[in-house]
């Protein structure tokens, strides 16, 4: 009975309950994928869902690709996070190379295959890359992201320049651009 | 939009499409080969969070308003305490003629008055204990990244000790920081209070919570 009282409707309810029966072991899954510990695992999985509830409204079909896409980029994140702890490793490792960044405005982006798409994307950091998705795929604002990542809105928009920075450089690179 | 945000758009597009279709046909996969267990009691454990975050914002300011409260509680018993004290100090002057006072010492009597912490802290970050020690107030912070924290305060009207600590600054107000292996320190004074606050893993854990009080 409280458990009902929490949501702001049965629309919600519904919802959150649809996507924790359905996804739940995928998290745990990709949670354990990082952690290596299933406590750990369960606690990161348990935390994500409370930031999937607390954004429920930024998710609008639960079967899509984009959904699914959505909630691993959060399990990730805080597992993520939680390796960090654990490993008592604090510091970021930086790119150096990325003094010369190259705007694409005046490029043009060539066929490139869904195969190469990924490889390219999966060059970045995941941190990175859930920032740049959330971002472009999901068109969430820096303080939107900044809530479902849990990290400042100063430190998304460095995330992202370094994202777009080192994506930048590698279409460049790899001829998927042209001027 | 610019073109360049176009490119960004497209590939972020095509590249979610693709990662969701491998995860879905990751999810079968799990769900088929019974690859990972669901813990007995993950299920109630997420669901007494949820309802947890619901109440916390009514706790909140519940909190707030009995803060108030408590300050106007407070400040009334010591002005009555104090003028109480003051004018049985006026009597023995009157009637004995001693010059010693006894004010400053009615201020002292309150060694157990806990020191409120009226900063709303930021959504990761709740409070699980409270502990009153000889004048000093300790909170202990829960942190949902698992960085728990222990906070101090207690009126201060001495200098800050700062040997051996790095300065920094949030909102204009000098804090000091100890970075150690295990060990995170960050100290600052403000309003007559000294604040304390330790954690194990991440100064931007103390600089958060530094913030929201600052």
């Amino acid at each position: 009975m409280i458990f009902y009282m929490a949501f702001v409707s049965d629309d919600d309810k519904v919802k959150f309950e649809y996507l924790y029966t359905k996804y739940k072991r995928l998290l745990l899954y990709k949670a354990y994928e990082i952690l290596k510990d299933y406590s750990l695992a369960e606690d990161a999985t348990s935390e994500a869902f409370i930031r999937i509830y607390k954004n429920l409204h930024k998710i609008d079909d639960v079967n899509s690709n984009q959904t699914i896409s959505f909630l691993v980029i959060i399990v990730k994140n805080i597992s993520l996070t939680f390796l960090k702890r654990e490993k008592r490793n604090a510091a970021e490792i930086f790119d150096d190379d990325l003094e010369d960044v190259t705007n694409l405005e005046d490029y043009i982006l060539s066929e490139i295959t869904s195969e190469n798409i990924y490889l390219l994307m999966n060059q970045l950091t995941e941190d990175l890359k859930g920032v740049f998705i959330l971002k472009y795929a999901h068109n969430l604002s820096n303080k939107e992201i900044a809530n479902v990542m849990n990290i400042k809105e100063s430190n998304v928009g460095v995330k992202l320049f370094r994202a777009k920075a080192k994506l930048s450089k590698i279409l460049i690179k790899e001829g998927y651009v042209y001027e | 939009m610019s073109k360049q945000d176009d490119i960004f758009k497209e590939l972020a597009s095509k590249y979610t499409e693709i990662d969701g279709k491998m995860l879905r046909d990751q999810l079968v996969e799990v769900e088929k080969e019974n690859q990972i267990n669901i813990p007995q009691g993950l299920d109630d454990s997420i669901y007494q969070k949820i309802r947890k975050q619901k109440s916390k914002k009514y706790i909140t300011s519940v909190a707030q308003a009995a803060a108030c409260l408590l300050i106007l509680f407070f400040a009334g018993y010591l002005f009555n305490h104090i003028t109480a004290d003051k004018n049985q100090h006026l009597d023995m002057v009157r009637y004995s003629g001693n010059m010693q006072s006894d004010i400053d010492d009615a201020g002292d009597s309150n060694n157990e008055t806990i020191i409120l912490l009226t900063a709303t802290l930021p959504e990761q970050f709740s409070i699980s204990d409270i502990e009153q020690d000889n004048g000093e107030t300790i909170y202990y912070i829960d942190d949902t990244n698992k960085d728990n924290v222990i906070l101090s305060i207690h009126k201060s009207d001495d200098a800050l000790d700062t040997e051996g600590l790095k300065q920094i600054s949030i909102d204009g107000t000098p804090v000091f920081v100890l970075e150690k292996n295990d060990y995170i320190l960050l100290k600052f004074i403000k309003d007559g209070n000294l604040y304390i606050l330790t954690c194990k893993y991440d100064i931007n854990t103390l600089i958060e919570i530094g913030e929201s009080i600052i």
